[in-house]
């Protein structure tokens, strides 16, 4: 990749202190992002993708999180050693983050006017007539109709959708090089999704901004993202393009996840492929390999030891011990494009 | 199993204004079938499921079950009733009271209409749970200390504790992580096929809902816009708003992703109280016609077996 | 090559050892209690008023005095080794009276709070459930009592019903309930959405059977909290009550009285007032820390 790499989290590890013991969390996780790229983090509930991402931003309550190890590289800079202060001059300004649910993420009793122009004010050195007209050129370019009459508004005579615009006006106006969308559209109706997907992907080009997609729905993915990223109990398990994590995968955990989805051109009232059995809880790290009670694959030594990352392609990564040079031969259950 | 004919329920609200949340809708719903109902926010279809179910009274309309005209029941038949239809609530955190132990729960109804003894009854707990892929050991714990999947095992196994013939599925799966879903589904499936039960099953989901249903309806805005097959649905949507919708929903697969065409839908979806005369989909619709602002198109068979609610045909 | 072949050994899926629920299994109290327990401040509270309601059971009988015997020969004693806590101007024991009164304090308190509450489930509780014409009335009557000032109510009450200590605790439910009625209707309307009651009316429960197993047990928490609340409040009124003179009567003692006639040799013997004085804020603080410790333990949105 000859673009330039924006946001490098190295070998992060972090942890929560709770009454019943300590939650490995996040548990030695390397992620890149490179200029202009929207790279996805995909897993379930619990798997850390959210809470990496909290950790770039020093937004995690510490304690009872605790920073155990590993560095988060952004201009230079190792973002976990930096102080509130410093923080909070690349919040918003320079990395922003919108959240999943548009209704909490707005003050209800601001007018959205100025809370896009809030931002504005703090983090750059302009007067207020230039952040209000900044301001109803972001609520146009999100595409709310009516951008000026609009500003004297409240949250509450939004729509979800224009709701989740808003929000993206808020983390957009200063022009941050990233935007971290912590599944931005989960609560939205699918046409409206659709609309605000097709939206994210003509700000980036336009704003020239990089963005980090957290989801958990693997179409969201395909419309969206050039890499993609898999966790699962807190680890990466595999990292690649779209097509190497939907036609090349070389974890188990991928494969299930892609087989588990119903697709529009399968017979129905088949059973669904599953993973059977749940995500384990942190509490007591696991041995090996997090994944192997679930895994129909699963060797002796995943049980035994932690796997490594192992290449699989130009930056196609995965931990699992099947690539291990020593491994059996397996016949991967996956599609070379099309149909399965 | 279940006959509707042009149920409606409406809601008044302050200043005179009506919401109309289902309006004038019929269909029916064969034994031992699954009938998949689709639609975003605010089309109506968790108050159609709350309706049929009872919890709400309808505002006018019929409702015939297993041959039964139950439009009207007082409290005696309406404890009867319940005994034969069930729920399945979306937020598997909301639906089960945090109080009660999962023995509780599960056994509530059966204490309520005074079946079997006490050690029955728990003998009976201890196959539901069994049956929905949970331990005996399960029974005495609390709500809170399982994952979201696991509770709504619970709220399956409620449902299924007292017998019922027909299940109303209220998005069941749309709080659950995409692993957790399909485990979900199968064992509805699975329960279906055993006790040859009848669902009703309201998602936002088109593809999961296609999956596990045989007939599939789309609403918007309180009406039903298109009725069929499930496959036929995904093959041959004829209604504007079913082709919108399909080509709104990502696609999990590169190469098809990129090969279909996108019907991108312009607005947002309108509000359903004082809705304007005529099809309520005409503001958004890129077929709109004149007499789509005139009068409501009713529900027609077009194929066999393939209703739509649209002045196109 | 024997141990490269072992280690690479297919073996599949374990879901059992999956599934290993890790967390010991906590019921709402259990951990409801650990969390209190964590709370230092809250705990001291508890230990003071657990030794409180003991020595008012057993604090008399300690020594040799009673809480009437008047001695004349020893008025106005200052706290020695005999008197513990010194004697009022009848030559009472003081430590006697104290505990005594301590009596009388605390069973207004508790039991007023208890009718309080069960007044106040009852009404709040139809009100929010039923809803319509029924809460509108009632609300509009509570409104219209509530208006009324605390003391001028009491004082009516007590014209009727007499003076004494039943007859407080008459008055203190009569004008208390207010609050809980408010609170409990407050919950029910909350509550009664919830899906979970939903289900349950959908299983064919009944509306008893929904108001008794679902929203009561769900509401325990908020009213255990109220009640704690209440007790000092009520301690207070009392103490109130006595030192303006319409409270607890002679014979019967409570700390409010004891206040009132300590104030009145308040220059000369300044002890007799500054014990039950200092009785009546310590138990009152010691609630207030605790409810307030209870409320946090038992609020499950504060759970880590």
């Amino acid at each position: 990749m000859n673009n330039e790499k924006i946001l490098s989290i190295e070998n992060l590890n972090v942890s929560f202190n709770t009454y019943a013991g300590e939650i490995n969390a996040i548990r030695d996780v390397s992620i890149d992002l490179y200029k202009g790229e929207v790279v996805a983090i995909v897993g379930e509930s619990g798997c850390g993708k959210s809470v990496t991402f909290q950790s770039t931003m020093q937004l995690l309550p510490v304690p009872p999180a605790i920073y155990k190890s590993g560095k988060i590289i952004y201009d230079g800079k190792n973002l976990l050693e930096l102080s509130n202060k410093e923080m909070e001059k690349i919040r918003g300004s320079q990395i922003s983050m919108i959240l999943q649910d548009p209704m909490t993420s707005l003050d209800p009793t601001m007018q959205i006017g100025k809370q896009i122009m809030e931002g504005l004010l703090r983090h750059e050195n302009v007067s207020k007539q230039y952040a209000y007209n900044k301001a109803v050129e972001m609520l146009e370019l999100v595409g709310i109709p009516n951008a000026s009459n609009r500003m004297k508004q409240y949250p509450h005579e939004f729509s979800g959708g224009m709701r989740q615009r808003v929000c993206i006006a808020i983390a957009l106006v200063c022009n941050p090089k990233i935007l971290i969308a912590d599944e931005p559209t989960t609560a939205l109706d699918v046409t409206i999704q659709a609309q605000i997907l097709d939206l994210l992907k003509e700000l980036k080009d336009k704003l020239d901004a990089s963005i980090v997609l957290i989801t958990h729905d693997l179409g969201v993915v395909v419309d969206m993202a050039s890499k993609v990223v898999v966790m699962y109990a807190g680890k990466v398990v595999e990292k690649g393009s779209i097509n190497d994590i939907f036609y090349d995968s070389w974890h188990p955990y991928t494969w299930g996840l892609l087989k588990s989805m119903p697709k529009l051109t399968e017979k129905n009232k088949t059973p669904l492929s599953t993973i059977d059995g749940t995500p384990p809880d942190l509490y007591v790290a696991p041995k090996g390999c997090a994944f192997a009670p679930r895994c129909e694959y699963a060797m002796r030594i995943c049980y035994d030891e932690q796997p490594g990352f192992y290449d699989c392609g130009q930056e196609h990564v995965t931990s699992c011990w099947l690539k291990d040079p020593e491994a059996p031969h397996v016949n991967r259950p996956i599609s070379k494009g099309g149909e399965i | 199993m279940l006959e509707i004919n042009n149920l409606s329920k409406y809601f008044k609200l302050k200043q005179g204004k009506i919401l109309k949340a289902v309006d004038d809708v019929s269909f029916y719903i064969r034994k031992g079938e699954t009938l998949g109902l689709v639609g975003e926010s605010g089309c109506g279809k968790s108050t159609l499921g709350r309706t049929v179910i009872k919890i709400y009274n309808q505002t006018s309309g019929q409702i015939i079950f297993d041959g039964q005209d139950i439009s009207n029941l007082n409290k005696k038949e309406y404890k009867e009733y319940t005994k034969k239809t069930q729920m399945i609530f979306q937020d598997p955190y909301a639906s089960l009271d945090g109080r009660m132990t999962t023995g509780e729960i599960i056994t509530e109804g059966m204490v309520i209409h005074n079946m079997y003894n006490q050690k029955e009854r728990l003998e009976r707990a201890y196959d539901i749970l069994k049956l929905v892929g949970m331990n005996k050991e399960h029974v005495n714990r609390f709500p809170h200390e399982f994952s979201g999947g696991q509770r709504q095992r619970i709220g399956i196994a409620r449902a299924l504790a007292i017998d019922p013939k027909f299940i109303v599925c209220d998005e069941p799966i749309s709080a659950l992580d995409v692993s957790v879903q399909a485990q979900v589904v199968n064992l509805l499936m699975k329960l279906q096929n055993e006790f040859n039960l009848t669902y009703l099953f309201i998602a936002h989901d088109l593809s999961m809902v296609k999956h596990i249903s045989d007939r599939v309806a789309v609403m918007y805005l309180g009406s039903i816009a298109e009725l069929t097959e499930s496959n036929e649905l995904y093959k041959n949507p004829l209604h504007p708003y079913t082709q919108s919708l399909l080509s709104a929903i990502p696609i999990a697969d590169p190469k098809i992703a990129a090969e279909r065409q996108r019907i991108m839908l312009e607005g947002e979806v309108p509000s359903p109280i004082n809705t304007p005369p005529g099809c309520k989909f005409q503001n958004r619709c890129r077929f709109v016609k004149s007499i789509c602002k005139e009068e409501s198109p009713k529900l027609v068979e077009i194929e066999k077996e393939h209703f739509v609610a649209c002045h196109l045909y | 090559m024997e141990n490269t072949l072992n280690k690479f050994e297919h073996i599949g899926k374990d879901i059992e050892q999956g599934e290993n629920v890790s967390r010991p299994s906590v019921g709402y109290w259990s951990d409801a209690w650990r969390r209190l327990k964590q709370n230092k401040l809250a705990m001291i509270g508890l230990v003071i008023i657990i030794i409180y309601v003991i020595m008012a059971i057993f604090g008399e009988s300690m020594v040799s005095f009673n809480f009437r015997s008047n001695d004349y020969e020893n008025m106005n004693i200052s706290p020695n080794s005999v008197h513990w806590f010194g004697t009022d101007a009848l030559g009472r024991d003081l430590w006697a009276r104290v505990w005594a009164g301590a009596r009388i304090s605390l069973m207004i308190g508790l039991v007023s709070a208890v009718m309080q509450m069960t007044l106040g489930v009852l009404v709040g509780g139809v009100a929010g459930y039923f809803g319509g014409m029924f809460d509108l009335i009632v609300m509009r009557v509570t409104e219209i009592l509530d208006s009324i000032p605390f003391l001028v109510f009491v004082i009516l009450i007590m014209m009727v019903v007499g003076s004494g200590v039943i007859p407080i605790i008459i008055a203190f439910a009569l004008t208390g309930w207010i609050a809980m009625a408010r609170l409990v209707r407050g919950q029910v309307l909350q509550l009664k959405e919830q899906e979970f009651m939903l289900a349950a009316k959908s299983m064919g429960a009944s509306s008893f059977r929904l108001i008794a197993k679902h929203l009561i047990p769900n509401m325990a928490g908020v009213l255990i909290v109220t009640l704690t609340m209440k007790i000092p409040q009520a301690i207070f009124a009392e103490a109130f009550l006595s030192y303006i003179g319409i409270g607890v009567m002679p014979p019967q003692t409570s700390w409010g009285q004891l206040a009132n006639l300590g104030a009145q040799n308040m220059q000369v013997f300044p002890y007799q007032l500054l014990i039950p004085a200092f009785f009546i804020s310590t138990m009152m603080l010691s609630l207030q820390i605790f409810g307030d410790g209870l409320r946090d333990a038992l609020d499950p949105k504060l759970r880590k």
